[in-house]
């Protein structure tokens, strides 16, 4: 799996959505899906799916599908 | 009783929120304000209670002036619409804005000052009624039972109109110590930024909130102001129990676990060392006391056997307001039967091991488990919900899995990964012909 399959699959089954609707311009508290809870179930599934811890600034900062890509290029992780 | 004596603290910070702080004698300047506009007669009132200073002085004045205040979600426009056709309030009180409704006066019973719902999201939330004395007993209780000093800082990291969240405003004011006002969640930037820059004494949440901060690596720093925290709302699982408690002991800070139910203006018990005994929900607090009954209506002398929790206590609400009729009177209730069955250990700590009623609990909110039943049925799906700690679990008969997911996450809000569905194609039943649920429940946990 690629790193753009492996971040759909995260966003798919954290949010609870179809990976259809995993787009960049995807954003925190603009879908009903994508709420606190979520949030918090989206972060586990990044974490297994790349294998990463994130720190509390990461997770409050992921506001949408773009900024998750660029806090995992940080992790050496490429797009 | 806490909300006639504000006067008392007059220079002592009440409420901080993000301009500044606001003291006792503030906030009472700002409560006889509203009691002015409410006038001498009594009012019902649909309150939408945000954590906000001037919801804050409202609600104070409500219960100053003897009014009573039917307490809703901000914005929540299904709850409101319900509120106000069951209750046909005088008035509606938003975002400092009152508004006048139903001129028609009700008849209210004399002790009657909040009704407050049964933090249900299935839709037949219920309404409890609570007196003067029943606010006034549990803000005193807690403030024993937690040592709440005047020089503390609560965070409302929970809404008002949560009776818990509620609580923790009530037993603060009892005290004279301050509450930082905070609409938003553990997961926003602004709660982190609050905690690192002001001096937060305590913290209370659900168990969600909880998994929340461990994920949010909150055990990896130390917060020097912070004195303790409490968790209810449900059962938070024994392993974050322990680590939250494990980091309380380090740090010289407190770590309580408590158990409530709206009927008793929430909270009961608090275990104060739950390191050693993570499963437990500790003993009753000031003033109250936990019994056990079994089935024929005995109370159970010896620990280990598990019967209903029982409480007793002046925060033992006065009983459910189905409608407006019913507020004329409200009685009393000394005795709280809680529908969990618990059992003692001989050093007197109570443990939940199971729930008569079928409802569990997720993210701090009620869910009855036949709702959740009516409303797939409702949908076209035939399923049969089970109890569980921190899982929706389904037994599904001929659906498809990931149809009920999405139905139960469109319809209530329960996200999938809070979801555990097994399929069967028959359902035992009992010789009544009734689903047999603990049958069910022993296939489900070992299949």
């Amino acid at each position: 799996m690629t790193n753009q399959e492996k971040l759909v699959k995260a966003f798919s089954e954290g949010l609870g959505i179809e990976p259809g609707m995993v787009k960049d311009e995807l954003t925190y508290n603009t879908i009903p899906q994508w709420d606190s809870t979520a949030h918090m179930m989206l972060i586990g599934a990044l974490e297994r799916e790349f294998d990463v811890m994130l720190d509390t600034d990461e997770i409050i900062d992921m506001s949408s599908v773009a900024k998750a890509k660029s806090i995992l290029t940080q992790h050496q992780i490429s797009f | 009783m806490f909300f006639k004596r504000l006067s008392d603290f007059s220079t002592a910070p009440a409420l901080i929120d993000d301009e500044g702080q606001y003291t006792y004698a503030q906030l009472q300047l700002w409560v006889e304000q509203w009691l002015q506009r409410l006038g001498r007669a009594r009012q019902l009132i649909l309150l939408q209670f945000a954590n906000t200073k001037q919801d804050v002085a409202f609600y104070l004045a409500c219960l100053q002036g003897g009014h009573v205040a039917i307490l809703a979600e901000p914005e929540n426009a299904a709850q409101i619409s319900t509120l106000r056709e069951r209750y046909q309030p005088n008035w509606l009180y938003a975002d400092g804005q009152l508004l006048p409704a139903v001129q028609q006066c009700h008849t209210l019973a004399p002790s009657l000052r909040l009704l407050v719902s049964t933090s249900g999201s299935t839709g037949n939330a219920k309404q409890v009624a609570l007196s003067d004395a029943n606010l006034a007993s549990n803000a005193s209780a807690i403030a024993i039972s937690l040592q709440i000093e005047q020089a503390d800082t609560a965070l409302s990291t929970l809404p008002f109109h949560y009776v818990y969240g509620l609580s923790v405003l009530n037993s603060h004011l009892h005290c004279g110590a301050s509450v930082r006002l905070f609409n938003g969640s553990v997961t926003s930037a602004d709660f982190w930024q609050i905690l690192k820059q002001q001096p937060i004494s305590s913290i209370a949440g659900v168990p969600f909130q909880y998994e929340c901060l461990h994920r949010l690596r909150f055990l990896q720093r130390d917060y020097p102001s912070l004195r303790y925290m409490t968790q209810a709302g449900g059962k938070l699982n024994p392993d974050l129990v322990c680590a939250f408690a494990n980091w309380a002991r380090q740090h010289q800070k407190k770590f309580y676990v408590m158990y409530g139910q709206t009927e008793a203006t929430a909270r009961m018990s608090v275990n104060a060392d739950p390191l050693a005994k993570p499963d437990s929900i500790g003993k009753a607090i000031a003033g109250g006391f936990f019994s056990l009954r079994d089935s024929e209506g005995n109370t159970i002398e010896a620990s280990d056997q598990v019967g209903e929790l029982i409480y007793e206590g002046d925060n033992v609400f006065c009983g459910y307001a189905h409608s407006v009729s019913e507020l004329a009177d409200c009685v009393p209730q000394q005795t709280l039967a809680t529908g969990d069955l618990a059992k003692r250990d001989v050093q007197g700590d109570f443990y939940i091991v199971g729930r008569l009623s079928r409802f569990i609990k997720l993210f701090g909110k009620r869910i009855n488990l036949a709702d959740v039943e009516s409303i797939l049925a409702h949908n076209g799906f035939k399923a049969y919900a089970l109890m569980g700690d921190d899982l929706l679990k389904l037994v599904c008969v001929g659906a498809d899995k990931n149809k009920v997911t999405q139905c139960l996450h469109s319809e209530l809000n329960i996200h999938p990964g809070y979801v555990k569905i097994k399929s069967r194609e028959q359902i035992p039943l009992t010789s009544s012909g009734k689903p047999d649920y603990p049958c069910l429940q022993d296939w489900f946990n070992n299949d």
